[in-house]
């Protein structure tokens, strides 16, 4: 396990004064006077539906995080459009509900909000969101980086990083573009050759990375005038993910004034470092409200949003100066199961996906 | 008459032929009733001291040893006495109230030859000298001249040692009397007694406190000689005040700090500091270890007027709080006002911390220095005109580097911090009635932390103050100041790479007066303009592949006018009065560019109409204020007060932060059309008294302060830069309340002080919507709330040469705001839902220090001294939270996480040294 150190809020405490032992050290949550609040999140957007709506209650911390904590279910939801024409949805999974009309599409320039009624009779919506237009990607980039990092047992080394950043123009029409990336990964796993199979041909599975959980990069609309901008995404170890090709698949979105303050909020909570000088933190307000009990407070934001996306392979060639290990070369048995049947690395497939580049 | 002293106890007198036979506590008679069995005389009489509460003064001899068994049923005083000296040859009278002196009966009884007085004095001399090295002997008159009056004129001139020259406003104070007198304008002073014993303390700032016992018989003249102080590194003492000024100065709640008690505290390091001294007081606390600033009585950091002469200092900390910029062996002497302020201090509504520089030495050359872990000092001072001109300069600088390359982090090893300040005065004497100084500071921090992010800031100040003594009643004092203050935080790598400056500058004029109407009245009355400027945020892209915009706010100008007169007026023996009345016009003035909202609406983004510019010098919004001042003395008894006060203050001038620290760039802001001035109306009442002759100074002060128009942030607010500030902006109201109880022991082997503070601050900010309100509108606590403060400051003198000085302090953890719970949205998990603002709070805070000082011996005439200091500062190795945040590792669950600032000890040796 290595630490990276790239939160520098986070170290100017260190900076200074940590220099004889270690100066921040884990101490019990105390779980006294917790919250339990409905949760409400969705979006839509103008790519193909269906579009998802989740609705669940606040968690306790120290609650596994990837589980949805109370799903509630049985609740009548729709998306309604500004316009007047709406698509019921159904539960397809405890919690989480799907528009049933796939002719539902989002349109630019059209205002959205949902509803829904509680299996208790309580009913909820959203402010309406305008579903505004997105400046299209003009490029993404990356290149490699070196950087020091603090391994187990306190060495210093340096390794290498690759850098994912993205080119847009945002337009001159005097108003302000508030935008948010979101991304994803897949990568090519190949298996090695099987000493005990001697003929058994080696086989590459497509395997999708989760690489944007808790990342959140927007932009905060800028002044209005012409811009060429270039903002990072990513910073991610070079990998034997990029042994073979890499596919980063980036979206652009577009966000709301409203939508912008709240992504900017949950930034400022989820990336807190508890640097002495750090703004404190506060309550994030959503767009979900109770209209029968407007004191109740309710979290989460629907969202509309329009979208461009792009994909962006890495060969090895394009990073051939730097040197990736295999960890198949030299693998405990749990992994050496892996790279003996690629089938069984989570969620991959044997089947090349059509815009796949090599 | 008859005048001697015994050897158990300091002093005494025997007024014979006013012996009164009988002692009688005040009130009802009190009784004893125990038995003793095979015990000493000696040992009773202790015991008799401590019951009766008064004091026993005998001399040891043969027959204070004698045993025997004595036994007690509901005697009074009087009749134990004669029981126990029955037969030994020994009497005994009472002295005042208090005291009881034990002799033998045929000194009691009759009149003797001068040689034997002289041979008394002779004995009590060689007593009182072993064991108070130190005070001084004095016979005044002559026995022989003893009039039937009893009443003795003494008159005489305080001379400064080496250049004899008259010290003008020197303080003679009698502890016995519990009062004193003042040296005039030309150092001398008179003053009336009784035939009698007095222990006299003589004071003047700079000067080493001069203690004298008098044996007073006649009139006479007496010239005294007073030494500069010899400032050694290592002493914690509070200097420069009348003996019982715990319980007679008219304003509570004022601490003054010597450089001498500054430089003995066990610090951080080993690093002598003004600020972190002040933690040590009541009432004084800071958000925690290694922030910038101070809090007093619940008011923030920017709350507190901090003044070095005559100039203002906005940011006194170095290294982002962990020392302050306050070089101390160019200190002469600093005093904070907690409570009421006197009229002549304003402009912030909680404290005043006066930081007086001292003039170089008129007379020779001398070199000081101290040699630290992470700074040394070092300062030059010589006089250019013997007697008439002199000249100080006195620098600090940090080569703490090699600790950061301790630190196995390469972000770490690859920053740097660095500071120095330096400061240069020279002082001119025109006349004893006239005299000049220009002063120059300037303070410089530079700190990198690897390629991630920078703070540079700096204060520049120049000043000249004129002081001219009119006439023997009336003072004046002109002082010019200007100064600038200047910080920036940079970001010098990533792809927005950005520096972001801002600054405030100020010129500044005063004249103040001090006119003596009176011995019991005295005035100071005067008038301030000040004019400021503010630049309040300049943001320009480093490097040329930056992508962050150019962006400038608009320079501020405002302009400030004061007149103020502040009396202070013994009205008798037992009342004193201090009460005084400031006003000030505020206006903040063109040119300028101001924001128009909508009518009558709250500043949003989303109202806002355009912007108006304002010509040069137009006055945008001006503000007027008056600030009445007033305290109260009333002497219960000679050694017990009551002290009550009251003021109004304002402050024009805010120090806007929303984070739990303030930082270096956190902006200054003028009272403009948008923030009213900050009000607060501070209460006070306090019970003084002190014992054993003023050894022992106790108090009990309680405080109220509600304050109005507090500009509070809102939720995630930007204050950066922001040219719509006002809409980061809400106001409210606050209220701060406790009580301090300190016991303080001022002399002896062991002396220092234990005190305990109760202390609740908390604010309200009630919006018309809830998106302006905070916390639903209810009071929350301040940042600073902490409601539990012990403090022990112990200084064990084991002699000149080894002291040890042993700190322990304890508070209650500051209030946080953490997190309730957690929701996830779209790719985000784990956002966590947190409590209202500052609902919970950090662990409790507590830490004990040492310090071991060896120093030369205080032989005056040795040209080099020199001393070391070992220290170790959290000597338990506590690791004490200064924050509880919460993090998630990689995609993890959340953890909380103790920030410990100093979470070890910490060791450090300092040398100190001084030639002269």
């Amino acid at each position: 396990m290595q630490l990276k150190l790239y939160d520098h809020r986070f170290f100017v405490q260190l900076l200074l004064l940590c220099w004889l032992t270690g100066c921040i050290d884990k101490i019990p949550l105390d779980t006294e006077g917790m919250v339990d609040l409905l949760v409400i999140e969705g979006s839509i957007n103008n790519q193909p539906g269906p579009y998802t709506i989740t609705i669940k209650r606040s968690g306790d911390f120290s609650e596994d995080q990837l589980a949805i904590p109370d799903p509630v279910t049985g609740a009548q939801v729709r998306i309604v459009a500004s316009t007047g024409e709406s698509s019921a949805m159904s539960e397809i999974d405890p919690g989480i509900y799907q528009t049933d009309d796939l002719n539902f599409r989002g349109e630019i320039g059209k205002s959205y909000h949902m509803e829904a009624t509680l299996a208790d009779g309580k009913t909820y919506r959203s402010l309406a969101e305008e579903l505004l237009p997105v400046p299209p990607i003009e490029q993404v980039n990356f290149g490699t980086i070196k950087q020091e990092v603090l391994g187990d047992n306190n060495v210093i080394s340096e390794e290498d990083f690759i850098r994912f950043s993205v080119d847009t123009r945002i337009p001159d029409d005097g108003k302000r573009h508030y935008l948010k990336w979101n991304f994803t990964g897949e990568y090519v796993f190949s298996e090695i050759g099987d000493p005990s199979v001697p003929l058994k041909p080696v086989r590459r599975c497509y395997v999708p990375d989760n690489i944007d959980l808790n990342k959140i990069v927007i932009f905060s609309g800028g002044d209005g005038a012409r811009k060429e901008l270039t903002k990072e995404l990513l910073v991610k170890d070079l990998d034997n993910k990029f042994l073979i090709t890499y596919c980063f698949h980036l979206f652009q979105q577009s966000l709301t004034p409203g939508a912008y303050a709240f992504w900017e909020k949950v930034e400022a909570l989820v990336n807190r470092s508890g640097s002495l000088f750090e703004v404190p933190p506060g309550r994030i307000d959503g767009n979900i409200i109770n209209p029968d009990e407007p004191d109740e407070e309710v979290l989460g934001y629907f969202y509309a949003t329009a979208v461009d996306d792009v994909r962006f392979f890495v060969q090895r060639r394009d990073i051939e100066d730097v040197v990736i290990f295999n960890n198949c070369n030299n693998a405990d048995p749990e992994l050496l199961a892996l790279c003996l049947n690629c089938l069984l690395v989570t969620n991959s497939t044997l089947e090349k996906p059509p815009y796949w580049e090599d | 008459m008859v005048i001697f002293t015994f050897g158990k106890r300091l002093f005494l007198i025997l007024c014979l032929l006013k012996a009164v036979a009988v002692v009688a506590q005040e009130g009802s008679v009190k009784i004893i009733t125990k038995s003793y069995q095979d015990k000493q005389i000696a040992d009773i009489l202790e015991e008799l001291e401590n019951y009766f509460d008064l004091q026993i003064y005998y001399l040891p001899a043969d027959s204070t040893i004698i045993k025997g068994d004595w036994q007690f049923e509901g005697n009074t005083l009087e009749e134990v006495l004669s029981r126990l000296l029955d037969r030994t040859g020994l009497g005994y009278m009472a002295y005042r109230n208090y005291a009881i002196v034990i002799a033998e009966k045929r000194l009691l009884q009759q009149r003797y030859s001068s040689d034997f007085y002289q041979l008394l004095e002779q004995r009590q001399s060689i007593t009182a000298q072993s064991i108070y090295g130190g005070v001084r002997e004095i016979t005044v008159g002559d026995v022989k001249q003893m009039n039937d009056e009893n009443t003795v004129r003494i008159a005489g001139k305080i001379r400064d040692s080496e250049t004899r020259k008259p010290i003008v406003g020197a303080t003679l104070f009698f502890s016995d009397l519990g009062r004193g007198v003042s040296t005039d304008i030309n150092g001398y002073y008179a003053v009336n007694l009784d035939v009698g014993r007095y222990d006299l303390t003589i004071n003047y700032v700079g000067y080493d406190e001069l203690l004298a016992r008098l044996t007073v018989f006649s009139n006479d003249q007496l010239d005294l000689e007073m030494e500069k102080e010899a400032i050694t590194l290592e002493e914690v003492v509070v200097e420069s005040r009348a003996p019982d000024q715990n319980v007679n100065a008219v304003l509570m709640g004022v601490e003054e700090l010597s450089a001498k008690s500054i430089k003995g505290l066990p610090t951080f390091l080993g690093e002598a500091d003004v600020i972190k001294s002040l933690l040590f007081l009541p009432g004084v606390s800071t958000v925690g270890e290694g922030a910038s600033g101070f809090n007093v009585r619940g008011g923030s950091v920017g709350e507190n007027l901090i003044l070095q002469d005559e100039a203002f200092i906005f940011n006194p900390s170095h290294a982002l709080g962990f020392f302050s910029t306050f070089n101390p062996d160019l200190i002469k002497g600093v005093t904070l006002f907690k409570g009421t302020m006197p009229a002549q201090f304003g402009g912030r509504l909680s404290s005043v911390l006066d930081v007086g520089i001292r003039d170089g030495s008129y007379q020779k050359f001398k070199i000081k220095g101290g040699l630290g872990v992470v700074s040394s000092r070092i300062s030059l001072e010589a006089p250019i005109k013997k007697e008439k001109t002199s000249f100080i300069l006195g620098g600090r600088i940090t080569y703490s580097d090699w600790l950061l390359n301790l630190i196995n982090v390469p972000d770490v090893q690859n920053s740097e911090v660095s500071f120095y300040d330096l400061n240069a005065r020279i002082s001119h004497n025109f006349s004893d009635k006239a005299k000049l100084t220009i002063s120059g500071y300037t303070s410089r921090d530079e700190l990198t932390f690897a390629d991630e992010f920078g703070y540079d800031y700096q204060t520049d100040g120049v000043q000249i103050n004129v002081r001219n003594v009119l006439n023997p009643r009336l003072i004046s004092s002109f002082s010019a100041v200007y100064s600038q203050y200047q910080s920036a935080l940079i970001d010098p790598e990533s792809s927005e790479s950005f520096r972001l400056d801002n600054g405030i500058s100020y010129y500044k004029f005063k004249e103040q007066f001090r006119y003596a109407m009176s011995e019991h009245l005295n005035l100071d009355f005067g008038g301030t303009f000040i004019k400021y400027e503010l630049d309040p945020g300049k943001i320009t892209p480093v490097g040329n592949a930056s992508l962050t915009a150019e962006k400038e706010l608009p320079t501020t100008f405002a302009r400030e006018f004061v007149a103020f007169a502040n009396g202070e007026w013994d009205l008798s023996a037992k009342i004193a009065i201090s009460a005084g009345l400031r006003f000030t016009r505020f206006e903040n003035v063109g040119p300028g560019v101001v924001n128009r909202y909508v009518n009558n609406s709250r500043p949003e983004e989303t109202t806002l109409t355009g912007t108006e510019n304002i010509g040069d010098g137009e006055v945008i919004e001006g503000y007027e204020r008056l600030e009445p001042r007033v305290s109260a003395k009333l002497m219960l008894n000679t050694q017990t007060s009551l002290k009550l006060g009251y003021s109004r203050t304002a402050q024009f001038l805010h120090q806007i932060s929303n984070s739990d620290a303030t930082t270096p760039i956190d902006i200054w802001q003028f009272s403009n059309n948008f923030i009213a001035p900050q009000k607060a109306d501070n209460f006070s009442v306090g019970l003084f008294r002190n014992f054993k002759n003023n050894q022992w100074e106790t108090s009990v002060e309680l405080y109220y302060r509600e304050t109005d128009r507090l500009v509070e942030y809102r939720d995630f607010s930007d204050l950066l830069a922001n040219d719509l500030l006002e809409t980061e902006l809400l106001t409210g109201i606050g209220k701060a309340y406790g009580a301090e109880l300190s016991i303080r022991k001022r002399r002896g082997v062991v002396n220092g002080w234990l005190a305990y503070t109760y202390a609740r601050t908390k604010r309200r900010v009630n919006g018309e919507l809830p998106e302006f309100t905070i916390s639903n509108g209810n009071w929350y606590r301040s940042n600073f709330d902490k409601p539990h403060d012990l403090t022990l400051v112990t200084n064990f003198e084991i002699n000149k040469r080894h002291k040890i000085a042993v700190n322990f302090n304890y508070n209650t953890g500051r209030p946080t705001t953490a997190p309730i719970g957690k929701f996830g949205v779209g790719n985000v998990q784990n956002i966590p839902i947190y409590s209202e603002r500052n609902a919970l709070r950090i662990p409790d805070y507590h830490r004990l220090d040492i310090a071991y000082t060896l120093s030369p011996g205080f032989r005056k005439d040795r040209k080099w001294k020199s001393s070391w200091t070992l220290s170790v500062y959290n000597l338990l190795g506590r690791r004490n939270a200064f924050a509880v945040f919460y993090t998630q590792p990689g995609l993890g669950n959340l953890v909380a996480n103790r920030l410990s600032v100093l979470g070890s000890a910490f060791p450090a040796i300092t040398y100190n040294f001084e030639l002269r």
